[in-house]
């Protein structure tokens, strides 16, 4: 580090030059550092667990056959009966919608009926008392609900004492400090109380942008509304054969029409869709941003070492060897990126304030001004290998050069 | 202390071979100076160039106090360079972002010096050209013949076999010219030896010795010298 004195020195008194590709990389570390961790977020989205067994999943809708609602209600458990009567399925069960559909209701989630605010939310899945089985999600606490409990009606019937399934994320926002409490406690849907008597490892909400998407309740109602929705579980890599049996079985029924057939992989695509371009734009923007600073730091590389060639001819008559060239542009051109590094997390956290402040956003984690210093100091280094190496190649007869 | 046995230079272009130097011997012992003359365009750039090892001669050997110095490496050569001999340009070559002590330690960086040594050696080097006084300065606000008293400084700071003059007045006016001159004269009695490439005449005359180079062809003068 001998060659550290004279080259702040001397970056020191250019000031312009280098002053501007400094605030050139910190405005680009700025950037860079709010497309990383948007890019880590949509990432962590894109591949958050839904719970759910995505590959053996299908669903569809049939309306209602029949005239009276114990007629609807006969005609329906015939359809499920046979469904499940095929070969080639493992379950099938009755849902009101399927995670990630972009279709579902929900509650605020409140723990004494007189509280003027709700605690969370929750989107609720309710359907056949084995619709845990079906979906594959995974029960970590309490138990699963059992024949007894499902009914068929013409509302939620939040009435009814069976008590609810909760994921963990809810009994994570209701007892932050060790969620396990929420076993056995009481939670009240539209001022109705419910003993929670399970709780699953994750399912993923009807919607992906929803704040509260990973709050969710299940309830062992059958739902009549003007269609049933069945989610039907092949066995493994059965999906095709499934689905087709499952179609022909129905078909037989003249009357009858399928509608909304689609495996869960389908919709997962459907509503990840914004978030996987998003997702791909950044990962442009980054690039960008890493060719942005790199060409900056050629171009300035370059242009001081052709403005500097007497002088770099004159280190190497002198007695600078090639390395100690090479050393010495590669240390001022570290020194500008950590400089440029470090105004830029300065404003990052200065932009970070403002955003908690104003805009009530998360601010960007600390490791993220990590990464990003890493990526602009690597992106300097290389970007300075080409210039660093031609000013080396400088003769030391270079010195003695009159024109 | 310098030894020259038929070195010679040349280079091909496509197939066009140019002698840029003709073989020649040249001795130069310790405490003389010797002055190089001849017109522009004769070699004498050439010569100074493989005299300070800044370009590579293609024939012949060349010793410097006894170190055969035809093929070494870049790294010995630049450190050859750096230990044996002093450097001194007709432009003065100063960097012109660091103050004068910067400048004259720069060289100094390149060797095993402790930063102690360093500063001791710099402000001799300026004490010795009388320029102690002005380090924190900068080369432009110096005029030419203090600016190259500070390369000169620089050349001596650490304490080369010779030194290597390329027209060390060519930039200044007369009157600058002959307070360089003493300075060099005064820094060889005191036993440092200087090879100096000029076209002046009289500056010539003021060496103990006098080579020409005409044509690429190096001839010892035998004309006596006058002062």
């Amino acid at each position: 580090m001998k060659d550290l004195k004279p080259i702040i020195s001397s970056l020191l008194r250019a000031k312009m030059a280098p002053l501007l590709l400094i605030l050139q990389i910190a405005v680009t570390f700025t950037v860079l550092v709010n497309s990383v961790y948007l890019m880590v977020e949509k990432h962590a989205d894109i591949t958050a667990p839904t719970g759910l067994s995505e590959n053996v999943l299908f669903s569809f809708q049939i309306p209602h056959q029949g005239e009276e609602q114990s007629q609807k209600i006969a005609n329906m458990y015939k359809h499920l009966e046979a469904i499940r009567a095929l070969e080639s399925v493992e379950r099938v069960s009755i849902i009101n919608s399927i995670p990630l559909s972009n279709r579902g209701g929900g509650f605020d989630i409140k723990m004494n009926p007189d509280d003027p605010v709700y605690v969370s939310k929750a989107a609720a899945f309710t359907g056949s008392y084995d619709l845990i089985d079906t979906m594959g999600v995974k029960l970590i606490a309490g138990e699963s609900f059992s024949l007894v409990d499902e009914e068929a009606l013409n509302d939620l019937g939040l009435g009814r004492s069976t008590g609810v399934i909760i994921s963990k994320a809810l009994a994570q926002s209701l007892f932050p400090e060790n969620w396990h409490q929420a076993l056995g406690s009481t939670i009240y849907l539209n001022q109705v109380p419910h003993n929670i008597r399970g709780v699953v490892e994750h399912l993923a909400g009807p919607w992906s942008f929803w704040q509260y998407k990973k709050n969710n309740i299940i309830l062992p109602t059958i739902f009549l509304m003007t269609d049933i929705t069945f989610l039907v579980r092949s066995h493994e890599g059965l999906r095709e054969q499934t689905m087709k049996d499952v179609v022909e079985l129905l078909m037989q029924d003249p009357h009858l029409h399928i509608d909304e057939l689609k495996t869960f992989t389908e919709f997962k695509e459907a509503a990840y869709q914004a978030q996987n371009a998003a997702y791909t734009t950044l990962q442009f923007v980054i690039v960008g941003l890493v060719l942005i600073t790199m060409l900056g730091v050629f171009g300035q590389t370059r242009f001081s070492v052709l403005k500097r060639r007497k002088q770099i001819g004159t280190r190497r008559a002198l007695g600078a060897s090639r390395m100690e060239i090479i050393r010495y542009f590669t240390i001022e051109n570290l020194l500008i990126t950590l400089c440029g590094a470090t105004l830029g997390a300065l404003l990052t956290i200065l932009a970070n304030n403002l955003v908690v402040a104003h805009l009530e956003l998360s601010p960007v984690p600390w490791p993220y001004l990590a990464y990003s210093s890493a990526i602009v100091i690597l992106s300097g280094l290389i970007a300075a290998i080409q210039p660093a190496i031609n000013a080396a190649n400088i003769s030391p007869a270079e010195a003695t050069r009159t024109v | 202390m310098l030894k020259m046995r038929g070195v010679a230079k040349s280079f091909i272009t496509d197939t066009v071979k140019t002698q840029a130097l003709h073989p020649f011997d040249l001795e130069i012992q310790q405490g003389e100076f010797v002055a190089v003359v001849g017109p522009s365009g004769s070699g004498k750039t050439t010569f100074l160039n493989i005299a300070g090892l800044l370009e590579e001669h293609t024939e012949g050997q060349y010793f410097l106090d006894e170190k055969e110095t035809t093929g070494l490496s870049d790294k010995f050569k630049s450190s050859l360079r750096n230990q044996k001999i002093g450097f001194i340009f007709q432009s003065f070559n100063l960097i012109p972002e660091l103050n004068l002590f910067d400048n004259v330690e720069m060289p100094l960086r390149y060797r095993d010096f402790s930063a102690k040594e360093r500063s001791e050696r710099v402000l001799n080097a300026l004490e010795q050209v009388g320029l102690a006084g002005r380090k924190s300065h900068y080369p432009q606000q110096l005029s030419g013949g203090q600016q190259q008293r500070v390369a000169i400084a620089r050349a001596l700071a650490g304490s080369p076999s010779f030194l290597l003059a390329d027209e060390p007045t060519g930039n200044l006016d007369s009157k600058m010219a002959e307070g360089i001159m003493s300075l060099l004269k005064d820094i060889n009695k005191q036993g440092t030896s200087i090879l100096m490439v000029t076209h002046d005449m009289d500056q010539a005359q003021q060496a103990s010795r006098i080579v020409e180079i005409r044509d690429g062809y190096l001839n010892e003068q035998k004309v006596a010298k006058t002062a």
